[in-house]
Order: C-alpha cells, then sequence, then structure tokens
C-alpha cells in the first residue's frame, strides 16, 4: 500500500512539471537623441530586445535597428525632417541628422518620431550654455612610456546649477563619441571658485567585443567633448553608470530603470552645451 | 525552471473529483437508508413456533467492573433459563473476573495465552471447548456478547423470534448505556444508534442484509461447528463474518425489538484507539476477502454484496489521504511556480477544503434525524441531546485520521475502560440515573524507571529555543574541510536557507540584522567568512550554541544565535588541530591558575591558494583570505563565584575583479570583541550575573574603476554592562551599552576633488531595564517579561520605549504542549548598503538622525510532541510579525560621486510583515537521528507606497531541510540536504542599446523568482582512536552532491561574442574535500 502510494504521488507530481511557453514579446521604440550646441542634431533609433537567455551579437541587433521612420525636430519657431544616413562601424550604424538646424544654447527643441508598428513618440530638450575647459592635462600611467591618464579642468560658473558630463572619441578607434566613465558632475560638489579636475578615463562602447580601455596610448589622437546639460538628462546618466558598474558586479542590488524623458518610448534625448577640444596625450 | 501550468491544478481537480465521485457512490448508500428509515416500518418477526437453546459466549479480559451485570441480566431474561447456557473466557485475566462470574453459577473458561490475546482467539477458544461437549449442551445457536453488554429481560425472546423464523446470523438493537457521561461518549452513542435506527432499520425493512455489528448477535450453530471454532482472526472479526457469510450468499438479520446496551468510550483516546483497530480490521479484511467480495457481487450482484462491499473498501481512507495531499502537493507547485493565490485556491485549495466540509453538513442533518427519531430513547437532558447531534458530525470526522492511520500502522486490540452505569430496568433514558464507580484501586509494588539520552546535535529546550552540540556538529559535511554552526542552523525550519553569497541570517522572515549573533550574549556585528559559507565561530573553540527565534534579553527584533561559553574548567591538558582544503584550525586548553583553564584557537584560510580558479563568478574573478583568533578563560573563584574572560578577533579580505579587469571591489573587514563574565552564585535560587564588554566592527570596501578608487569605511562600536538578579523565578536586571556607528564614509582618490560631506558618527546609548517571571506549574507554563528602554540617539533626544514577551505554555501530556507567545520589541541598530544580502558592504547606523528606531509585534502558535518513547519530536508552529521603521538603502554607486552625498536621501523606510507555517520531525535517538522539516512563509515590505507590498530580497516562500546522521561504530555518516523555493528578483522586461550598451528595463521591483534552491551535502567521518591521549579523525565530504546550479542573480552576461540576459551561478557545482582533525587530551 505504501509503495503503491509513493508511486502515484510520484507520477502525479511529475506529470505536473510543464514547461509554458512564455507570451511572445513586443518591442518598444528606443529613441536615443542629443543635439549639442552648433552641431546638427543626431538620432538614433532602435527596437528593444526581448530579455529571454538567447546570446546576441552585434550582428543580431541588425534587425533592431529602424531605418524607415519619420524624425521631425523643432526649435519652436521651425520644424526640419531629419533623413537617416549609414554610419559605418558606430552602434548603431543608422542616424537621423539633418544640416538644415544646428543646436543653439538656450533653446529648446521638440522631436517627434513616428515609426511604423510602434505608437508616436515625442521629446524635448534645452540646450544650457557651454561652459569651457581651462584646459587639458596628460600623465603618465603604470609602468610604461606609452600609457596616459587625462585630466580636464574648468572653471564652473557661479550663479546657476550646472551638470557636467564628457564624452571622448578616440581617431581611428571609436566611430562616436562616447561617455567616459564615472564624471557626471553635479557642481553642488565642487568647490565654489575654485578649478575642478576630472579624471578623464576612456569611454568605449561596452558592447563592442573590444577590450575597454583604462587609459590614453600616446599616439592617440583624443576628442574630447565637455557637456553641460539639464537636471533631467544628469539624472539619466547617472543611472546609466550605475547600470553599468553593476552590470559588472551584479551583488549590487539595487536596480533602476533608466528616467528617460521620451514619450511613447525607451530612451532620451537631451541637449547639450558642447565645448569641444581635441587633445594628443603626448603632446601635452 | 518549471513554469506554472495550471494543467497541473487541472490533473489534481480531476483527481479529486473521481475521489467525491467514488465517495459519493459508496456513501449513497447510507443516505439511502437514512431517507427511508424514516418512511419505512420496523420489520416485526412473527412468534416463534418453539423456544430454541443457546448459550451466551462472553469473551472478557480484566472486565470485572461490569461482567456481574451482564451475567445477571442474562439470568433475568423472559426466557427459560435451562435453554440458556453462559460461558464465560476469562482471557488473559489479571482481576477478579472469573471469580466473578463462577459466584453467578456460569461456566468460566480461563485462557492464559500472552502471545495471541484478542476477542477473536477467546471465541475460538470458547467454541473449541463447546464443541468438545456439544453433545451435551444441545445449543443451537450462540449469542457473543461483549462483557459491558446489558440486556432487556425480551432480549432472548426477541432474537428467538428471528431464530424461529429460519435466519441463520440475527444482528439485536444496540443502544448505549452511557450516553449522557460526555460528548465523547454521546458521539459514539448516536453512531452506533445510527447503525441500529436508521441502517440496520432500513436493510431489514427492505429484505436487504445487514452486518453485525461486534456483540449482541445470534450465530447458528452449525456455522462454528463446520468452521470447527472461531475462523475470523482479523480485528474486527464480525465484519469480516458478515463479509463471509454474503460472499456465500446469506443475508444477515436484524431483529429491532432486542434491544442490548453496550458502552461506548468516554475519551477521545479510547474513541481513536477503538476507531483505529475498526478501520485497520476493515482494511484486513479487504486485504484478505476484498477480491472474493467484488467477485461474487460482479457474478450475482444484490444491495447486500453491495452494502458489505463499500464497507470494506478502503476508499475513504485513499480519498481523504488524497484530500489532504493534494492541496499541499498543490502548495508547494504554487510556491514553486509562483502560482497567484486565487489560482491555487480554485483549482485546488477548494475541493480539498470541500470535501471535509460539505461531509459536516451531510451528517449535521443526518444527526437531526436520528436525534428525532431516537429522542425518547436518550436518557440525556435536552441540551445534551441537541449539543451531542451537532458534535456527531465531527465525531465521525475521527473516522478519517483513523482510517488513513490504519493504512500505515500496526495495530493491536487495546482495552477500553469501563465503568459501572446503573441502566434501569424501565428503559429507554426517561429516568437515567447512571453513576461511575472507580474501578478498585492497586497497591503498587514496583516502577522501574527508564530514560534515554538525547543522540541529536539538536536538543529542544523548554523555552523554545535549540541548543546546538559543537561536538555532533564536527561531524556534519564540511565544505573544504570545514564545518560551521550557522550553516548548520540554516536547516532548520524557522531559519531560511542562504545561497553562495548570501550571508544574512534570516530567522522567520526577518532582516540580517535583527538578529543577535554573540558569544556569551555580546555581540559580534559582522559574524560571517566567505559570503556566508563560514561563521566567524570556529568549532574547535565552543562547546554548544544557542538558537532560538526571539531574543528577550536584548533590544533585537529577530532571533539569537549564541555561542556559549563553558560551563566548566577543565582539568587536563586538550586540545585539537584540524586541517582541510580551504582552512586549517587549532585549539588548545591548559589548566590555569588552580581551578580555572585557558582555551585558545586560531583558524586561518588558504582558499586561493588551491581553489582560486574555481572561487569566481562567471565574468568575475574571487580571492579570499581570513584569519581569527578566540582565547576562552573560565575560573572559579570560590565556591560561589565563576569568572569568565572571552577575547575574539578575526579579519577578512575579499577582493573581486570584472571580467576585463577595469572594475574591482577590495572588501577588508574585522571584528574584535573583549568580555568579562561574573556569575555569583548564593543559593539554588539565588544568583547574580554580570558582564562588561566591548564589540567592535570595522570594515573598508574600496571600488576601483582604472585608477580611481571611491573608499567607503564604516564602523560600529559598542561598549555594554550588563546585570541581572535571579530570585527562584524571578529575574530582574539591566543593561547600559553606548554605541558608537559611523556610517558609510565616502573617500574619492584618483578622480576630481569635489567636497564631501561625511556624516558624522552616530552616539547613541541605550539603557534598559527589564524583569521576568517563569514558573511551571502542572500542567500551565508561564513565561513573561516586561523591558523598559531608554534610547538617546545622534539627534540628542531622550525616547522612552517599552516592550516585553509573555508566553503561555499548557502541557496536554502525551498529547504534547501548546505555546502561545507574543512580543513587542525594539531595536536600535540599523543595518543597510548596496547589497541587501548581510555582506560586508553594509554599514550600520543609529536611529535619530536619518531614521526612527525599529519596532515590531509579533505572536506565534506552536505545539510540540513526541512520541515512540520520546525518540520523535513533533514541532509545528504558526507566527505572525508586524515590522515598522524598515530601512533599504536606494542609493547607486554613482551617487556617491556624482553629486553631493546625502544619507537621508538614500534611505527609504517603509514598514513590513512576516508570516509563516514551520513543522519539524526530529528523531532523537538511535544511531540515526536527524530531522526533516518544512516551512511555508512569507516576509513582506512596503517602502513605497505606490509599489504597494513587495517581497522581502532574501524570501524564500518554502523549504524542505533534510538533515540526518547515522552512526555506525566508528563511521560517521551525515547528510544534509535542502529545497528551497527562490528568492525574489527585479526581472527586465526589455533590454535595449544606448550608448554603446546594453541597458536594462525593470520590471515590478522583486516580482520574479530565481529558480527552486536545492543543495545536497555528504559527510564521512572516521574516528580513529589508537591511544587514550590521540584520536584521529578523518573526514570526506561532497558540497552539492547532485551538481545543482543553483543561480544567485540574473544579470546581463557579456562575452567577446555577444551578450545574453541570463542567470549566474558561482561557479560551485560539485566540490569534494577531505580534512583531517587531530583530538588531544
Amino acid at each position: 500500500m505504501k509503495r503503491l502510494l509513493t508511486h502515484i504521488l510520484t507520477i502525479v507530481v511529475l506529470a505536473g512539471c510543464q514547461r509554458v511557453e512564455p507570451a511572445e514579446y513586443e518591442p518598444r521604440l528606443v529613441v536615443e537623441a542629443w543635439i549639442c550646441s552648433s552641431q546638427s542634431p543626431v538620432v538614433m533609433l532602435t527596437s528593444s530586445i526581448s530579455p529571454d537567455a538567447v546570446l546576441r551579437s552585434v550582428d543580431d541587433l541588425e534587425e533592431h535597428i529602424l531605418k524607415q521612420a519619420t524624425v521631425r525636430l523643432s526649435d519652436g519657431s521651425r520644424e526640419v525632417m531629419l533623413k537617416g544616413e549609414t554610419r559605418e562601424g558606430a552602434l548603431p550604424p543608422y542616424v537621423y541628422t539633418s544640416d538644415e538646424m544646428k543646436g543653439e544654447e538656450g533653446k529648446t527643441y521638440s522631436l517627434s518620431i513616428e515609426a511604423a508598428g510602434f505608437r508616436k513618440a515625442k521629446a524635448t530638450a534645452r540646450i544650457p550654455s557651454a561652459v569651457p575647459l581651462s584646459g587639458i592635462s596628460a600623465e603618465k600611467y603604470g609602468d610604461t612610456d606609452t600609457t596616459w591618464l587625462l585630466r580636464a579642468r574648468f572653471l564652473d560658473p557661479e550663479g546657476q546649477h550646472n551638470y557636467y558630463k564628457f564624452f571622448s572619441c578616440i581617431e581611428g578607434v571609436d566611430k562616436d563619441f562616447n561617455p567616459t566613465r564615472l564624471d557626471l558632475i553635479d557642481d553642488d560638489v565642487l568647490s565654489p571658485g575654485k578649478e575642478a579636475e576630472v579624471l578623464l578615463l576612456p569611454g568605449s562602447a561596452l558592447f563592442t567585443g573590444k577590450e575597454q580601455r583604462s587609459c590614453y596610448y600616446s599616439s592617440d589622437l583624443v576628442h574630447v567633448r565637455f557637456c553641460t546639460m539639464t537636471e533631467e538628462v544628469a539624472n539619466l546618466w547617472r543611472v546609466y553608470d550605475t547600470e553599468a558598474v553593476r552590470a559588472s558586479l551584479p551583488i549590487l542590488s539595487s536596480v533602476s530603470n533608466l528616467p528617460g524623458n521620451v514619450e511613447g518610448a525607451l530612451g532620451y534625448f537631451a541637449g547639450y552645451g558642447c565645448y569641444e577640444q581635441d587633445v594628443v596625450p603626448s603632446e601635452l | 525552471m518549471m513554469e506554472f501550468s495550471i494543467g497541473f491544478f487541472k490533473l489534481l481537480y480531476l483527481i479529486s473529483l473521481v475521489f467525491v465521485i467514488a465517495l459519493t457512490i459508496s456513501y449513497f448508500n447510507q443516505v439511502f437508508h437514512m431517507v427511508t428509515s424514516i418512511f419505512l416500518r420496523k420489520k416485526t418477526w412473527p412468534d416463534a413456533a418453539r423456544q430454541h437453546s443457546y448459550a451466551c459466549i462472553i469473551a472478557a479480559h480484566n472486565e470485572e467492573a461490569v461482567i456481574g451485570d451482564l451475567i445477571d441480566s442474562i439470568l433475568r431474561q423472559d426466557y427459560p433459563q435451562e435453554l440458556l447456557h453462559i460461558f464465560v473466557v476469562a482471557d488473559n485475566c489479571s482481576d477478579r473476573t472469573a471469580e466473578i462470574a463462577r459466584s453467578r453459577g456460569v461456566h468460566v473458561l480461563v485462557r492464559d495465552n500472552p502471545l495471541e490475546r484478542g476477542k477473536s482467539y477467546a471465541l475460538d477458544y470458547a467454541f473449541k471447548t463447546i464443541l468438545s461437549m456439544s453433545p451435551a449442551l444441545g445449543a443451537e445457536g450462540y449469542f457473543i456478547f461483549d462483557a459491558d453488554n446489558y440486556l432487556t429481560p425480551d432480549y432472548i425472546a426477541q432474537m428467538n423470534k428471528a431464530f424461529d423464523s429460519g435466519e441463520e446470523i440475527v444482528a439485536g438493537y444496540r443502544d448505549s448505556k452511557n450516553f449522557s457521561v460526555n460528548w465523547v461518549s454521546g458521539v459514539n452513542s448516536y453512531m452506533f444508534l445510527r447503525e441500529s435506527r436508521q441502517i440496520h432499520f432500513s436493510r431489514s425493512a427492505l429484505g436487504i442484509g445487514t452486518f453485525v455489528s461486534g456483540t449482541g448477535f445470534l450465530i447458528a450453530e452449525h456455522f462454528i461447528r463446520e468452521a470447527g471454532g472461531w475462523p475470523y482472526r482479523t480485528l474486527t472479526e464480525d465484519i469480516e463474518l458478515s463479509t463471509d457469510y454474503t460472499i456465500r450468499g446469506g443475508k444477515v438479520a436484524y431483529c429491532a425489538d432486542a434491544v442490548f446496551y453496550d458502552e461506548q468510550p468516554c475519551s477521545l483516546r479510547d474513541s481513536f484507539r477503538q476507531r483505529l483497530r475498526w478501520c485497520k480490521g476493515i482494511h484486513q479484511i479487504f486485504a484478505r476477502r476484498g477480491m472474493d467480495m467484488i467477485i461474487s457481487f460482479l457474478r450475482r450482484p444484490s444491495l447486500t454484496k453491495w452494502g458489505i462491499l463499500v464497507h470494506i473498501i478502503p476508499l475513504p481512507a485513499i480519498a481523504f489521504l488524497w484530500f489532504i495531499i493534494s492541496p499541499l502537493i498543490g502548495a508547494v507547485y504554487a510556491a514553486i511556480c509562483s502560482v497567484p493565490m486565487d489560482v491555487y485556491t480554485s483549482e485546488c485549495l477548494n475541493i480539498g477544503v470541500g470535501s471535509f466540509v460539505y461531509p459536516y453538513a451531510a451528517g449535521l442533518i443526518d444527526g437531526f434525524i436520528l436525534m428525532l427519531q431516537c429522542y425518547g430513547r436518550l436518557n440525556a437532558d435536552r441540551w445534551k441531546k441537541w449539543w451531542y447531534m451537532f458534535l456527531f458530525p465531527l465525531g465521525m470526522y475521527l473516522f478519517v485520521p483513523a482510517t488513513i492511520a490504519a493504512l500505515f500502522l500496526r495495530v493491536e486490540w487495546k482495552p477500553i475502560r469501563h465503568y459501572r452505569y446503573i441502566v434501569p430496568i424501565l428503559l429507554f433514558g426517561l429516568f437515567s440515573l447512571p453513576l461511575r464507580a472507580q474501578s478498585d484501586s492497586l497497591l503498587l509494588k514496583e516502577a522501574v524507571l527508564v530514560s534515554s539520552r538525547n543522540e541529536s546535535i539538536l536538543v529542544p529546550s523548554d523555552d523554545n529555543s535549540l541548543q546546538l552540540d559543537a561536538s555532533g556538529l564536527k561531524k556534519m559535511p564540511a565544505i573544504l574541510g570545514s564545518t560551521d554552526p550557522l550553516r548548520l542552523t540554516r536547516f532548520l525550519p524557522s531559519m531560511q536557507a542562504s545561497t553562495e553569497i548570501d550571508a544574512g541570517i534570516h530567522i522567520q522572515g526577518n532582516d540580517h540584522n535583527h538578529n543577535l549573533v554573540s558569544s556569551g550574549g555580546v555581540p559580534i556585528y559582522g559574524a560571517n567568512h566567505l559570503f556566508g559559507l563560514f561563521s566567524t565561530f570556529n568549532p574547535s573553540h565552543f562547546s554548544g550554541m544557542d538558537y532560538a527565534t526571539s531574543v528577550p534579553e536584548a533590544n533585537r527584533l529577530g532571533g539569537k544565535l549564541d555561542i556559549l561559553l563553558p560551563e566548566a574548567a577543565e582539568r587536563k591538558f586538550s586540545g585539537e588541530f584540524s586541517i582541510g582544503l580551504l582552512s586549517a584550525a587549532g585549539s588548545v586548553c591548559l589548566p590555569a591558575f588552580g581551578n580555572g583553564s585557558v582555551r585558545a584557537s586560531v583558524r586561518r584560510s588558504f582558499v586561493n591558494l588551491l581553489y582560486g580558479s574555481f572561487l569566481r563568478f562567471e565574468s568575475s574573478s574571487l580571492k579570499y583570505g581570513f584569519t581569527d583568533a578566540n582565547i576562552t578563560g573560565i575560573w572559579q573563584l570560590s565556591g560561589k563565584d565563576r569568572l569568565w574572560t572571552d577575547i575574539y578577533f578575526g579579519n577578512d579580505a575579499v577582493g573581486v575583479k570584472s571580467g576585463n579587469g577595469v572594475i574591482g571591489v577590495d572588501l577588508p573587514w574585522y571584528n574584535a570583541m573583549a568580555a568579562v563574565h561574573h556569575q555569583r552564585v548564593i543559593s539554588p535560587s539565588l544568583s547574580f550575573h554580570q558582564k562588561l564588554y566591548a564589540t567592535r566592527f570595522a570594515l573598508s570596501p574600496t571600488i576601483s574603476y582604472a585608477s580611481v578608487r571611491i573608499r567607503l569605511p564604516s564602523d560600529l562600536s559598542s561598549a555594554g554592562y550588563d546585570m541581572f538578579w535571579r530570585i527562584s523565578d524571578f529575574q530582574a536586571g539591566a543593561s547600559f551599552i553606548y554605541h558608537i556607528a559611523t556610517p558609510q564614509q565616502l573617500n574619492l582618490e584618483g578622480s576630481y576633488f569635489g567636497k564631501v560631506d561625511n556624516p558624522a558618527p552616530h552616539h547613541g546609548q541605550e539603557t534598559f531595564l527589564f524583569a521576568r517571571y517563569s514558573r511551571r506549574f502542572d500542567h500551565l507554563d508561564l513565561d513573561g517579561s516586561l523591558k523598559g528602554t531608554l534610547w538617546h540617539g545622534p539627534d540628542g533626544k531622550w525616547k522612552p520605549e517599552a516592550g516585553g514577551e509573555l508566553s503561555l505554555g499548557w502541557n496536554f501530556g502525551r498529547a504534547g504542549r501548546v505555546q502561545l507567545r507574543g512580543d513587542v520589541c525594539c531595536q536600535h541598530l540599523i543595518q543597510c548598503g548596496f547589497t541587501g544580502i548581510g555582506l560586508p558592504f553594509e554599514f550600520w547606523m543609529l536611529p535619530g538622525l536619518v531614521c526612527g528606531p525599529q519596532g515590531s509585534v509579533g505572536a506565534s502558535l506552536q505545539h510540540r510532541v513526541s512520541f515512540l518513547n520520546d525518540s520523535f519530536t513533533l514541532t509545528s508552529e504558526l507566527y505572525y510579525k508586524k515590522l515598522t521603521n524598515q530601512v533599504e538603502y536606494l542609493g547607486g554607486i554613482m551617487d556617491l560621486i556624482s553629486r553631493p552625498y546625502s544619507l537621508k536621501e538614500s534611505l527609504s523606510s517603509g514598514d513590513g510583515r512576516t508570516f509563516g507555517l514551520n513543522l519539524m520531525l526530529h528523531r532523537t535517538k538511535g544511531p540515526l537521528t536527524g530531522w526533516l522539516s518544512f516551512s511555508w512563509g512569507r516576509s513582506l515590505r512596503t517602502f513605497d507606497k505606490e509599489e504597494g507590498e513587495i517581497p522581502s530580497s532574501h524570501e524564500r516562500i518554502f523549504e524542505i531541510d533534510l538533515l540526518a546522521a547515522y552512526k555506525l561504530g566508528k563511521w560517521d555518516f551525515t547528510l544534509t540536504s535542502q529545497i528551497a523555493g527562490g528568492t525574489p528578483y527585479t526581472p527586465a522586461n526589455d533590454l535595449y542599446l544606448m550608448s554603446g550598451y546594453v541597458m536594462v528595463e525593470y520590471g515590478p521591483r522583486n516580482s520574479a523568482r530565481l529558480p527552486v534552491y536545492h543543495r545536497t551535502d555528504i559527510g564521512v567521518n572516521y574516528t580513529l582512536s589508537k591511544s587514550p591521549f590521540l584520536e584521529h579523525v578523518f573526514n570526506f565530504s561532497i558540497y552539492n552532491l547532485f551538481m545543482a546550479e543553483n543561480p544567485l542573480y540574473k544579470t546581463l552576461k557579456f562575452s567577446q561574442t555577444g551578450f545574453r540576459y541570463a542567470f549566474e551561478s558561482l561557479g560551485i557545482i560539485l566540490m569534494p574535500s577531505i580534512g583531517y582533525t587531530l583530538h588531544f587530551k
């Protein structure tokens, strides 16, 4: 009797072990857009990816790039249609841009996007005033003569609450500007009247399959972009940096969603007051 | 992972439905007879043409209290006495049964056979004896009576009518002697009245054969002669007789006018035993004759055969067993697959519950009808007739556990206690005067005291704490040659399982920092090594550990793990040295200063040397090392005074590097503690205790990104003085503790030099007075304590708080002990941090500036019972606790450097609650000891009102733990196994590309579950003693025997070829280890 019951129970329990296919994933529109002072707007459109355990390579992301969208940008007085163009080696390798409108400090821009299969998305962004760098210096890093750290200096203007971030692009290595690491700054942490010095760490696309750099090399031609931004955009980059660190140390429990500002889509539209400078570490 | 499938519940439901239908069909005949008994007229027998000769057989075992009344009632029958022969079988009697029977002038057959006990053997003996004298006896039929029966004067005359009509087996109307004694006898009386007035009555009226029910029946002589005696040996020989007769084509008749009285058990225990015996007998009959009955029914179906078949088939046992376990199976499945409660309830729970509820309603209707049918017959007050009617269905439910237990247990006949009742000759209970007379008292000549020792490593104590024996601990499976008491406690039902990186101790759903981990009552704040795989405490150094789910002597919301100080000084030199693949430890004990001894122990790891390549997350490498040292001294200063000193120091260092080597974490931390304890025992009922101590925990994690360093040092130091008096059952005392907590500071190197406003250290003073009263009465245990705390926090304010605990326990004897406990607690030490899993990243702080003191209100109900000579203990507990002012850390790492650091803004506070059920079956004696436990519980928090209640990060809804230790000579085998529901995590809804990186869009917090956690470890110890001074112990263990890949979290994983969102585990799939310990003394 006992054995019979054991068999019955075992069969019943095992019979319950079924796998149910998850519901089909519905992708969402992803917008990464910005407009820098004195520069053309850049809009990148992709669709989100299902969070399953399938291993995806860079090539697999091709199907998520949206190339047929209608993208419009307005500065309040006129509106332009952004056109798509291919940028080989960039991630994603397709952007929407236009030379008919350049960013101006103090202006607010409105972006609207229509892409097949997604609801209409819109966002606004303001370009704050740019702050110039006082200078960029280089110092050797490690035991070799070929590796360098860069330090940028600037004076935070008083009377306004600024948020800063650096981007860098290494000529021949990066196809586009990448956010550098650990240098998102709220000017409340800066001492008033005192020049701030920030360590620049190479910003590389973490997901390119390339080795992530911790320093610059002697022959690098580094394009440095020093940006001011609104608090809304600064909050987004703060979460971005935290999540990027958490990916390497998943025991950090707190998780946050990027506080995007695009209505109807994931992602952001940022306005940057930009100051750019090109440096070669060994020449500094 | 098993996905939730409604089909599984449908399957359970279908099986339950089949059982319900089968039960309905089988019990329909009872409903049918209940209804027809209302309308049918009683079958009456025609007057007998002649009076037949009978023998009355009474099997009696120690029935001196009642046998005389039965014999007298037979001698007073309105029937020619010369046609009645009375035989009393005094079966294995040790009282005056035979003497009383002889005094009535009846035949007495004395039988002494202790090996073959029971009514069937007694009857067989009687019949064989009678058959040997049968030609002289001339009996044509045999009446079978139980010794506690009593006949109405015309009983035999009425039965004679049926016999004379040609019936071969006739059952009489079974009434009750003691309906009104108590509800147990009342419910049992209703049960037999139902048989007589409804079942037999209806069947008889419809011409359907019925069955005899144990006593008060008549059987034709030729049956006995053909069988050569009484061939029926099951525990219900009456049903066996009825089954046999029915198979042969016979019909048992019923004579409603032949009334006799039977005595019902008056205690629940006797009643249950009786039903257990009946159910076992029924199962025996089905096993032996069930197939014959089925074949007979199929060949020539009849309602008589159908009635017997549904009587003996064990369908109710199997069905109710299924109704009990199917919701449990569903609950386990629901917990594993996170099934919504409403689905579980509708698909699984309802039918199981309904199967118990609806029969109660049906039983109530039946009872009501029966009461009306027998109203005049019942010798009791009106209120009792109604009250017992309401209890009647519940009494019938006693058959459920009895019939299930009968499937598995071995059952023997046990006597029921008897009392003398005076049943008036003017019957039908109008003027009943039941009297009870005690049986004669016995003179005790000899008593033998038997006791046995608890051989388990776990010893329950009266105050609901548990003590773990350190010597037994060493025989547990080792991880890399090292055992650990804290890890062992995670197999207890009230303590949640941890993962390989979760160092937290979660007792009944509480957070890690709610618990007091201490040595001799002195707190150790960072009690873990290597992410919780090992504890701070060196098992070589201490003799035992105390574990409890509450801490009345300190301000803590959770439970306690306290390393015990030695009770007495050791008189001689001893020690041990052990080495494994992870660490080495040594301990020596030396007599010191006359009546004292000092034990010193040290332990050190060498993890990276051998296991560095194993210890890694899939994308990160790990380095680790620890060292600890203990010195404990004990001195008997005088006959009354005893002094201890206890010193501890331990430090750890962890290094984690990301796969690309750019991001790294270094984490050193240390614990230090020193204490002096003094005890003065003035008399057995008067003693004084005090201790003076200091303890400190400090950590300094550093996160590095290239050349940028973020250091986050923090620490907690406490110094205190505790004292209390113990006066008989009363204790009173005070504690004065000064805390200094330095919450997480921020030191930046290598980046911009912004200003950092680090929080100042928090100073706090905790003073509390307590009084406790603990007393054991006959059955009642009372334990109550009151505590008043005065808190002075870093905000400079004084805050009084009150708390306490009350525990009431009732001892039900062999039914065990029930305890109800409630407590109100507060806590002034708060821990939180980035990880939320009790890692040393977590910093301590004091309430006042950034948050308030934490509090809790809780209650629990526990039952504990021992059985099988106290070799098993079954403990079950329900608990509920409400938590206030719980704190969580919301900040991210980048918050520390990108904007002004504000601890207050990084914290969120809220409330919580924990509740659940714990079950534990513990075997304490014999070569095989250990326990099997099951726990179900929830640990919920509300930090954001919009978000609502969410599970805490450490919640495991269910857990099954098994710990088994088997001793075979010099070999000790141990096995630990754990199956636990996965902890919650925040799942990803979407992945998307952003600035060259893949970002995660998360869903609701903690809304998904990691897969079920499973791990089994085994260990073998061989002890070799070649001299009385040396003992060698060799250990071989396997960690994670079944190579379960238990994921720790779900995260984005990057590789050279791509990325994916998947579970990640520690990478320790299976880890064998060997260890060696040398004991010297």
